[in-house]
């Protein structure tokens, strides 16, 4: 019974990543990256000495911002484009349910965006190497990190597909991404007026705290993150994702199609 | 028929990308001559936000604004001060930051020197492990502010941040032993001129050290004139015309000097 799950799982996320990969768009996006990575060997000969320190902050924030774009664009039309396209019928029609082509695209996403923000960072890493700043080995937790944020934003995505047009959806995305990297910043404005203080303390535990996988400027100083550190963030991501994946299951599983 | 309209299009997008290229030219001679890069900027924490939590990077843009407008202006360092201490509000562990408002700032008066100290401060509250801080700083005390006991306490936390350069060791450890201040002062900016990879830091050494050099050449050639003649010169044409100078030296900063009664060289921008 597991195995076929899993199978139908894997099975779908198979499909959703070489569906993903034959997308021109990803690799228009990618080109961008790469020249913008290169790019910041110029940014880095003008900052009065301090190449390696904007180098590694620009490319750091570039794969972020880069594999970001990849994700939101990829992700919020995910499974509205199958109901638009009546291909959700044709998946529907196997022995699979709602929840497993749910699952099964999240994978199958994320393990392409994870291929994206890994080529962007074979390619950071050479830009550092060559500028003179050694094997960056921080860059691979923060993009690590970064991975697991992605996590989240592509179940955050994947919820909102499943009732609202692409355009909406991203629209909703950018604006938890600036919520969930806010928070900290809410409570602080709160602090001082108790009800508020309540109410930005209640939004700060229910609403994604994105800020918790921002390692950068962390791993830029040369200081790695605690291996306790990295499991309750992994925990906090797997879990937060899988809240919202099951709230895409039960949007999908109302919907008529 | 079909490659006339193709060589067509070839010829329109070359003219279009010449067209392009003019307007541009006309557009760059319409600028102001002096570039300014306004430094106004959101506060650090909203910045942050804006810029989805990538400080460092935010960090990194604004140095580089910073940069671009201390160019753009042919060295003005007004509200510089302002926008390095966003920059480390962004990222306080960005060291050179500090080091270079702890150098550049006292040049703009007291309040950009009480400006910098306060930077300078900061950064080594930081434990950034970078000398230039420390040593800055006590360049700072010793000629902006005349204050050598604070220049020989941040003289001594330079000597002993681990990874100091040796020539920054000496100078440090043999700031305080010297009856000579002017050979003193010069030898702290022969050192920063030897040890920085900044061109914009190792242009006011070079100039620095040129200046105390003329100075130094100056105060000389007086006693030298005092001996032969027994008296001081009036003037430093008089240096010349003795035959103790080929020619005044031209001051780096542009500064004139001139000759006191005692024979003390005076100066005025």
């Amino acid at each position: 019974m597991i195995w076929r799950i899993l199978h139908t799982l894997f099975v779908i996320a198979r499909s959703t990543f070489i569906e993903n990969l034959r997308d021109k768009v990803l690799y228009g996006i990618l080109l961008f990256a790469f020249m913008f990575t290169t790019f910041t060997l110029f940014l880095g000969s003008i900052s009065l000495g301090e190449n390696t320190y904007v180098i590694r902050s620009l490319g750091l924030a570039g794969i972020y911002l880069f594999g970001l774009l990849i994700t939101i664009f990829l992700a919020t039309a995910l499974v509205f484009k199958e109901i638009e396209h009546k291909t959700f019928y044709f998946i529907l029609s196997k022995p699979v349910s709602r929840w497993q082509v749910v699952v099964g695209k999240f994978g199958g996403l994320w393990a392409s965006v994870a291929a994206s923000v890994v080529g962007m960072l074979a390619v950071y890493l050479c830009v550092v190497w060559y500028q003179g700043g050694g094997f960056d080995v921080g860059a691979m937790y923060a993009v690590g990190y970064q991975l697991l944020e992605l996590m989240v934003i592509i179940a955050l995505s994947i919820f909102f597909s499943t009732y609202a047009r692409p355009l909406a959806s991203v629209v909703y995305v950018v604006t938890f991404l600036y919520i969930g990297h806010s928070l900290g910043l809410l409570l602080g404005v709160a602090k001082d007026t108790p009800v508020l203080q309540s109410a930005a303390m209640g939004l700060y535990y229910a609403l994604p705290n994105l800020e918790k996988f921002n390692i950068r400027e962390v791993v830029l100083h040369g200081a790695l993150p605690p291996l306790e550190g990295v499991a309750v963030v992994a925990l906090y991501s797997v879990l937060y994702a899988a809240l919202l994946l099951v709230g895409a299951s039960l949007l999908l599983g109302r919907r008529e199609l | 028929m079909v490659a006339v309209y193709k060589y067509g299009l070839y010829a329109a997008v070359a003219t279009l990308f010449i067209l392009i290229a003019c307007v541009q030219m006309v557009s760059d001679r319409q600028k102001p001559s002096v570039p300014f890069i306004a430094l106004q900027s959101l506060p650090a924490p909203v910045l942050s936000g804006a810029m989805l939590g990538l400080r460092s990077a935010a960090a990194s843009l604004l140095w580089l604004q910073t940069i671009q407008y201390i160019g753009g202006t042919g060295g003005g360092l007004a509200g510089v001060g302002d926008s390095i201490e966003r920059v480390v509000a962004l990222d306080p562990k960005f060291s050179y930051p500090y080091a270079f408002a702890v150098l550049m700032l006292p040049s703009e008066g007291k309040e950009a020197a009480e400006q910098a100290i306060a930077l300078g401060k900061a950064g080594i509250a930081q434990n950034l492990g970078d000398w230039r801080i420390p040593y800055y700083l006590a360049m700072t005390y010793h000629l902006t502010l005349k204050d050598t006991t604070n220049a020989a306490l941040y003289m001594n936390i330079a000597a002993n941040t681990p990874g100091v350069p040796e020539g920054i060791k000496l100078s440090a450890h043999n700031y305080g032993l010297r009856s000579d201040l002017r050979e003193e002062t010069k030898q702290i900016w022969v050192a920063i001129y030897e040890n920085s990879a900044d061109e914009v830091v190792r242009a006011q050494a070079q100039n620095n050290v040129e200046h105390i050099s003329i100075m130094q050449l100056l105060d000389q050639a007086i006693a030298a004139y005092k001996k032969v003649q027994g008296t001081y010169p009036t003037n430093l044409d008089q240096l010349v015309k003795a035959g103790i100078l080929p020619s005044i030296p031209t001051d780096p900063f542009g500064i004139r000097y001139g000759i006191s009664p005692e024979g003390v060289l005076t100066y005025q921008l």
